[in-house]
């Protein structure tokens, strides 16, 4: 996991680039803009082939087939580097609301205070500390990411009376028993996923690029427990609206539903999520208030002693 | 040698708590009375109104015995606990249980007792806790050699830690220096948990100065690993059991015991690492016991404790952990042991133990469904094929309301330290109401 809250904000964060606009991107390619993605289309027009006698279409089939996974890339990348830029912001204060629904629609909520912090080297610290309900009132979470090796993660439970070093859970584990895993609010390593564009859509009025990332490698596969996801992507705000999240059977099993946008003195996140487990019906909401972004945040938090010692 | 010493392993015996007050009584220990004195310095030495919290918990619980089918407690445990904060660097805090139980069919209790009540002051590199509290070393799962601080109660096992610990007085401190940690103990009085034996007197050590315990602990974190080395003195929580003699005054007569809880010293180290979603856990530590040469047959043996285990996340809904865990005892002749309880004529009430005792644990932990953990912990003694086992499952009706069922099995020979207490067999179900 790399980067950890920070994807989740991120990845659907706005990062103005004086160098590309979204029309640059829109026209960047060879190929016109459709309403179709590139891969739709090769497959449209490779079946057009088959039935068609025309030699025109046939060698447009040929063609785009072939070139497709490279205008594809070069198409998606730009995309994804807008998406995935970081944000300004090394430090982040917020309260954190978790809702849990099950399938029968009965809700649990746990109030969370959460703390952000990049250390010298940029790598970030997380500490969340539970502030409701009140049996779990004080559990607190504390990862460091690494670069190299897993993050170190620790987990204070006030009723255990003790910090304990917990291993990570393989393949996405979730996050506080919800439908977000780790790696969903992690920042991916850009070198960790492929990206293909597949066409331009529609959500809820919104025009969207619609991306798929491919795990790089089977380790993070591994790490994430995703065979693909796909992004719905603003096409002007370039704003994660939706994701898709598909497992190692190429099935769907959840979604993510963007509901707001923090956005103040250039800084600019998802700051509302819903993320639905598609297969039991369950979902969780995730809602950043009280937001304080790069003010100071003492260093000593993000440490196992400091677990305990807070109130 | 630790046979006779297993004798007081025994979990099916009524304990006795330490109440406090209990109906139409009130009594407060002096070293309570101290305590809460202090406390209330602190609270009122701050310039300006105390930032405080109050909470606690409301549960119902009830034990039935599995062999006899009769509930063995009944009750409803009020806890509440106040926090505060006189100034910034002062931490107050006094969590008490109110206990309105039946433990019989006869009577109805109510006792009232702290669970931790301290005061903890902190720096910026230091912290000094002072007074009841728990204090947990070791990094394994249930099987912790250098877990020796706060006793176990076992006749109150649950799901809760806070039911089946008690907390030590103690004087705590911490120093941060980086990555390490260095912590100082000072524990003025030793407060067992102690099971009375039909035949057995008590000898507990008086609350004096000269019986006070001290420790030590470096602790680290670096990258994947923790690591930490502790050293302890004091006393062992299982009292040893001496053989007085035969009490002829009986028209049977009955051979006379001393439980006795014997000074040790504890040299230990325990280490914790991950590997992606597994943690590799290891414990060990050489008990050096007041029987240095071995050749008292009532004290237990210098002995080595060592546990391995390995965590394995299989996702955030589902974990286990395994355990190997060893107990070597030193300058110990099983035969001579052997011969001597026979001489004694204890032979029929306990067997001499082996020179060297291995066990097996697991831990699974899974989030069945939502809202719902479960937690299953296992112990099986490769000796005398005993074991013991702990599950429970807990569904949160609504936020901070919890329902628990469990049950407590044990299984094994009669004389084996989890077959003593065969009959102790419990199913318990608790009703929490966090407030």
């Amino acid at each position: 996991m790399k980067k950890l809250i920070k994807h989740c904000l991120n990845t659907l964060s706005r990062f103005h680039s004086p160098n590309l606009s979204p029309s640059a991107l829109c026209t960047s390619t060879t190929l016109p803009v459709t309403p179709f993605s590139s891969a739709s289309a090769s497959a449209s027009a490779l079946s057009s082939a088959s039935t068609s006698t025309s030699a025109l279409s046939l060698a447009l089939a040929f063609a785009l087939t072939f070139s497709s996974p490279l205008l594809a890339d070069e198409k998606a990348d730009p995309i994804m580097d807008r998406v995935l830029g970081k944000g300004s912001w090394t430090s982040m204060i917020a309260d954190v609301q978790l809702t849990l629904t099950n399938s029968r629609d009965e809700q649990r909520v746990r109030q969370i205070a959460f703390f952000s912090k990049d250390d010298d080297q940029g790598q970030n610290r997380l500490l969340m500390r539970f502030q409701a309900p009140a049996d779990v009132r004080g559990t607190a979470f504390l990862t460091l990411e690494r670069s190299s090796g897993s993050d170190e993660r620790y987990l204070y439970l006030p009723a255990m009376r003790r910090v304990s070093r917990i291993a990570s859970s393989g393949g996405g584990g979730n996050f506080m028993s919800s439908d977000f895993s780790y790696y969903d609010i992690g920042e991916p390593a850009r070198e960790d996923w492929s990206y293909t564009y597949l066409r331009l859509d529609n959500v809820d009025g919104q025009d969207v690029h619609v991306i798929r990332a491919q795990p790089a490698n089977n380790s993070v596969f591994e790490d994430t427990g995703y065979s693909s996801v796909i992004y719905y992507i603003d096409t002007t705000a370039f704003r994660t609206l939706r994701s898709e999240y598909f497992d190692k059977h190429k099935q769907k099993f959840k979604e993510l539903s963007v509901l707001a946008y923090y956005e103040k003195d250039g800084h600019e996140f998802a700051s509302d999520m819903l993320m639905t487990d598609t297969r039991i019906g369950h979902s969780s909401r995730m809602t950043f208030s009280s937001i304080s972004l790069n003010n100071p945040v003492d260093d000593n938090i993000f440490t196992p002693r400091f677990l305990q010692r807070a109130r | 040698m630790k046979s006779l010493s297993n004798l007081f392993n025994t979990l099916n015996l009524p304990l006795s708590h330490p109440p406090i007050l209990r109906v139409m009584q009130f009594s407060l220990p002096s070293r309570h009375a101290a305590l809460l004195t202090l406390i209330l310095s602190l609270t009122l030495s701050s310039p300006t109104l105390a930032e405080s919290t109050f909470n606690g918990y409301l549960k119902t619980y009830t034990y039935a015995d599995l062999n006899t089918h009769n509930y063995t407690d009944i009750g409803t445990r009020t806890q509440t606990l106040y926090q505060a904060w006189p100034n910034s660097r002062t931490h107050i805090f006094a969590a008490l249980n109110y206990d309105l139980h039946q433990p019989d069919s006869l009577s109805t209790r109510l006792d009232i007792y702290p669970v931790e009540f301290y005061a903890n002051l902190t720096w910026d590199n230091a912290d000094l806790k002072i007074g009841r509290q728990f204090i947990f070393w070791g990094k394994a799962a249930w099987v912790n050699p250098t877990d020796v601080l706060n006793p176990w109660d076992y006749s109150r096992l649950s799901g809760e830690v806070e039911d089946y610990r008690t907390p030590v007085l103690a004087l705590n401190g911490q120093v941060y220096w980086s990555q390490l940690t260095l912590q100082a103990l000072l524990l003025p009085v030793f407060d067992p948990v102690t099971q009375p034996m039909p035949g057995v007197t008590h000898e507990n050590p008086v609350s004096t100065p000269d019986h006070s315990q001290f420790g030590l602990r470096l602790l680290s974190y670096f990258g994947q690993t923790d690591l930490s080395l502790s050293l302890y003195h004091g006393f062992e929580q299982q009292a040893s059991v001496i053989f007085k003699g035969m009490n002829m005054d009986l028209l049977i007569p009955q051979p006379l015991l001393i439980a006795r809880h014997q000074r040790m010293t504890m040299i230990g180290a325990d280490l914790a690492r991950t590997f992606g979603p597994n943690a590799l856990k290891m414990e060990a530590a050489y008990f050096l016991t007041e029987d240095r040469n071995g050749d008292n047959i009532y004290l237990q043996n210098p002995h080595f404790d060592w546990v391995i285990g390995l965590d394995r996340s299989f996702s955030d809904k589902f974990s286990t952990t395994l355990q190997f865990s060893q107990v070597l005892n030193f300058k110990y002749d099983r035969d001579s042991d052997a011969a001597a309880l026979n001489a004694a004529g204890m032979s029929s009430f306990v067997q001499a133990a082996p020179t060297s005792a291995s066990s097996l644990s697991a831990v699974l932990k899974a989030e069945p469904l939502p809202f719902t953990t479960a937690q299953l912990v296992h112990v099986y003694n490769l000796a005398d094929g005993d074991h013991f086992s702990l599950a429970f499952l807990s569904y949160e009706l609504m936020d901070a309301v919890r329902l628990t069922l469990g049950s407590i099995l044990f299984n094994g020979p009669p004389l084996s330290p989890f077959g003593r207490s065969r009959d102790a067999d419990k199913l318990f179900a608790e009703l929490k109401v966090n407030f």
